[in-house]
């Protein structure tokens, strides 16, 4: 028998000679802003046009292996996730969404086990732990993650505020043809859809910080159709008239993290929004006329309207202070 | 405290104790097929999770369903993806 074993009143390991624990490396370098947007529906300007918008930051860390990325959020009343996370070439990049159009970056702490720490530390008073093979699994002159809270929580299925889903809609009706149809009636703000877990913890409360992966995704569609055929009148054929408006939004998961509790909600990631107007044609009374028919669409949707990988993720917790 | 391991650096701060938690990586790996793989260490710690993320951009023209993972007993099964996927299994 050899090794070296510790384990907390829980039975959860501390140190083992057998499980590389994950110790704190620095934070990740802040490379930019990706994108804002999401303010609005592009091409259409009328009402519920007013969005929250969201921010997309890009951050880089330099990591021999996988990076635990841990959020503190630099607004904590906002929605913050990791949007994307993936090795490129020799640095990790990670992706993180904010609610809102509030610019000024979160920062992103960074663990990974032993192996993967590439700064040198001139520390010489501490402990070591290692396996069989001579590797470093555990190395307290890089502090370790201290874990405060863990909560399992999931984004309600419905992002927009109401919790209701926006539905299909087609009339026959010349009035609504003429003013209803080009109207949005749906709020796809989500600023206040979540859901929430209350927990106790001594952090102060601008000191939180959060590991969790931002997984689920929905995109949701409002679409009104109107249509009527006119009177033809002085010898003129009868014409049908039709108008489809689309409004659409992609939501991506974010959490909002306190000392006192722990809300899933929603960004909305991307909007998009199309006008298709047709009149049949008409011989006319003098015998001329033709078709008119014109369609406008910005941005795309990936998919048809639902919430995809809707799983209950466990959120870390931890203590930023730690690691300052 | 009144009892366990307290670890300290040369400043005399405290690093960890024995009354704190904490998660540990016991792997990693990219999963782009439906597949079941036995879970690192499962004898030495009691609880797991595995973490997924996204790798690519979100495609503008189709699902990006993450392959989603089931722990059972020492082995996770990852099945529905359609896009690769990070998982991150930990442990404690």
């Amino acid at each position: 028998m050899y090794g070296l074993d510790i384990k907390n009143d829980s039975g959860h390991v501390l140190i083992s000679d057998s499980v590389p624990s994950l110790h704190f490396m620095g934070k990740a370098t802040y490379a930019g802003i990706e994108f804002t947007r999401s303010t609005g529906f592009p091409g259409y300007s009328g009402s519920y046009d007013s969005l929250e918008g969201v921010v997309v930051y890009r951050f880089i860390t330099s990591v021999n292996n996988v990076p635990v990325v841990f959020i503190k959020p630099s607004n904590y009343s906002l929605f913050y996730g990791v949007l994307t996370q993936r090795l490129n070439g020799s640095s990790w990049e990670i992706q993180i969404i904010q609610s809102s159009t509030y610019s000024i970056p979160p920062e992103i702490y960074i663990f990974c086990s032993v192996a993967g720490i590439n700064v040198s530390n001139s520390e010489t008073v501490g402990l070591q732990a290692f396996d069989t093979s001579g590797n470093v699994t555990f190395d307290s002159r890089y502090p370790p993650l201290n874990v405060i809270n863990t909560v399992d929580i999931q984004s309600p299925t419905v992002p927009g505020n109401s919790g209701v889903a926006p539905t299909s809609t087609s009339v026959s009706s010349k009035s609504y043809y003429q003013n209803w149809v080009m109207n949005l009636d749906y709020d796809f703000n989500c600023n206040n859809r979540y859901n929430t877990t209350t927990l106790s913890s001594n952090v102060a409360s601008n000191n939180v910080m959060f590991s969790a992966s931002t997984t689920t995704q929905a995109v949701y569609l409002r679409r009104k159709y109107a249509s009527y055929r006119s009177d033809g009148g002085y010898g003129s054929d009868t014409q049908f008239h039709e108008k489809e408006y689309k409004w659409a939004a992609m939501y991506h998961q974010g959490y909002k993290v306190s000392n006192t509790a722990v809300l899933a909600g929603w960004a909305i990631y991307n909007t998009a929004f199309s006008a298709r107007n047709y009149v049949e044609g008409d011989s006319g009374f003098i015998g001329i006329g033709g078709e008119s028919s014109s369609t406008s669409t910005t941005g795309t949707l990936p998919y048809i309207q639902k919430t995809i990988n809707q799983i209950s993720n466990t959120l870390i917790i931890a203590d930023s202070s730690f690691y300052d | 405290m009144s009892y366990g391991l307290s670890v300290v650096n040369s400043n005399g701060v405290e690093v960890l104790n024995t009354e704190r938690t904490t998660w540990n990586v016991l792997d990693f790996f990219l999963v782009s097929s439906s597949q079941t793989v036995p879970v690192p260490a499962s004898g030495y710690c009691t609880e797991f999770k595995v973490a997924i993320y996204h790798t690519v951009e979100f495609p503008s023209n189709q699902e990006a369903i993450l392959y989603v993972p089931t722990i059972n007993g020492t082995s996770v099964t990852f099945t529905g993806g359609n896009i690769t996927t990070l998982a991150v299994v930990m442990g404690r």
